[in-house]
């Protein structure tokens, strides 16, 4: 990959939160959200931002409701315009990061150093200065959906229509949907509940009913607070034994889930050309390469019909 | 646009389907050189369960995806001459000609199966 490009992230929660951890900061985790609901949100303490991600149609305009603001006028609040595609994943997670007052995680010094560049800067300029910025940029690219060596991509790849992630954050008592393509941060008024979720989540429903007539995908994930920490002070604060047992039970479940995404993310990174020519070395050694080879061709002719029937009941 | 690889694009990641790998793993001569390509590092231990799980991953069918057309498209051919693969067969890559670079492969094998038993082969002529 040339200098100063960067790849495509998968939106998956596991490669997110091992991205606030390779920045050096700690204190957050993302997590996937299945609905809106408020019992989604319980076991996630705090949330710091969501993250909407939807299939992007190449349309500049917003379908939000809100009305897009002078970011210069906001204090606290971190806009970046998107300079480059394929960072909006890293984008997204970055501005909920840069917008928790309040000392609740700390940034490390990557993140700190871009946050001290870019005071006082405008939304563009902050979009170059996070283009430029080497240190994120590395740690974003080693997320690169693992390549071979450099190959082009496989054309129905480039067919395929972007996603698009932008964020939602509350900051200065007002909700934010912070979209690097629109021409600044779009506000959504303030923020009356005690929880900016409920606030959230109408403007969310909206978006999401919009999109699902339109059959857009879409998937939503939320930046809340480090789960293992805040389980095991509550596990210290806890005395009573039944309690106790259950937010243990609750801690072994979350540590499961991060060894499947450090799994994930371990062949994510890994080059398995070697491997998979292995492979094809022992079915030779068998003597059932040509064989296999003839039944994926069978296969490969079975799915080029069953596309077609699909094309053709679509039309 | 008249070459036969293009008429007829075999993808040979549909050749390792995880349901195609999984029995062939009962070998453990196969289990132990397929397992010292597994990551490095101790997330993911070189043991047969992790193996299996790694061949059912998604990152692994992606990598066989991005290997399948790198073949056809024959991009692989310079590239497999460094794990070792016959020239025969690198050409076959070279050219996009996913049937034949499997012939090709398989012929090798056979080859130097033979070698060692060279006597009782049919090359004593």
């Amino acid at each position: 990959m040339d200098a100063g490009e960067w790849c495509l992230l998968e939106s998956d929660p596991g490669v997110f939160s091992a991205l606030i951890r390779e920045f050096g900061c700690t204190g957050a985790q993302v997590d996937e959200l299945w609905s809106l609901d408020a019992e989604n949100f319980e076991p996630l303490g705090e949330v710091f931002g969501l993250i909407f991600l939807f299939k992007w149609d190449g349309k500049k305009e917003t379908a939000s409701k809100g009305k897009v603001v002078n970011d210069m006028e906001h204090e606290n609040l971190f806009w970046a315009q998107q300079v480059i595609n394929n960072a909006c994943g890293t984008q997204a997670l970055i501005s909920i990061l840069l917008n928790i007052h309040g000392n609740k995680i700390t940034l490390g010094e990557e993140l700190e150093n871009f946050q001290n560049f870019t005071i006082g800067i405008d939304g563009e300029s902050k979009g170059f200065a996070l283009s430029n910025a080497e240190g994120i940029r590395k740690v974003h690219n080693s997320f690169s959906k693992q390549q071979l060596f450099e190959l082009e991509e496989p054309k129905n790849q480039e067919k395929e229509l972007p996603y698009h992630f932008v964020s939602f954050v509350p900051v200065n008592g007002r909700l934010w949907e912070l979209d690097g393509l629109q021409k600044g941060p779009i506000d959504h008024g303030e923020i009356s509940c005690e929880n900016w979720i409920d606030a959230a989540r109408p403007v969310l429903q909206t978006r999401m009913a919009q999109y699902q007539e339109g059959e857009v995908h879409f998937n939503l994930m939320a930046c809340c607070e480090d789960r293992l920490v805040r389980l095991e002070k509550k596990l210290a604060a806890e005395t009573m034994d039944f309690p106790k047992s259950q937010i243990q039970m609750e801690i072994e479940t979350e540590k499961e889930k991060r060894l499947t995404w450090d799994k994930d993310n371990a062949r994510r990174k890994h080059n398995f050309m070697p491997m998979v020519v292995e492979i094809l070395k022992q079915m030779a050694e068998k003597g059932n390469l040509v064989s296999q080879v003839e039944k994926a061709e069978e296969r490969t002719k079975e799915a080029i019909e069953r596309r077609k029937k699909l094309k053709a009941a679509k039309q | 646009a008249a070459s036969p690889s293009a008429a007829a694009p075999i993808d040979i990641a549909e050749a390792m389907r995880s349901e195609d790998l999984i029995p062939m793993l009962a070998d453990e001569k196969i289990r132990e050189a397929l397992m010292k390509h597994l990551p490095e590092g101790n997330t993911i231990p070189k043991t047969e369960a992790e193996l299996k799980e790694t061949i059912h991953s998604p990152q692994f069918k992606q990598a066989t995806q991005a290997f399948s057309h790198a073949l056809s498209t024959g991009q692989l051919g310079p590239v497999l001459k460094q794990f070792g693969i016959s020239d025969a067969a690198c050409e076959a890559a070279t050219k996009g000609d996913v049937a034949g670079f499997a012939k090709a492969m398989q012929e090798d094998a056979k080859k130097n199966a033979d070698k060692p038993a060279a006597e009782d082969s049919m090359e004593t002529n």
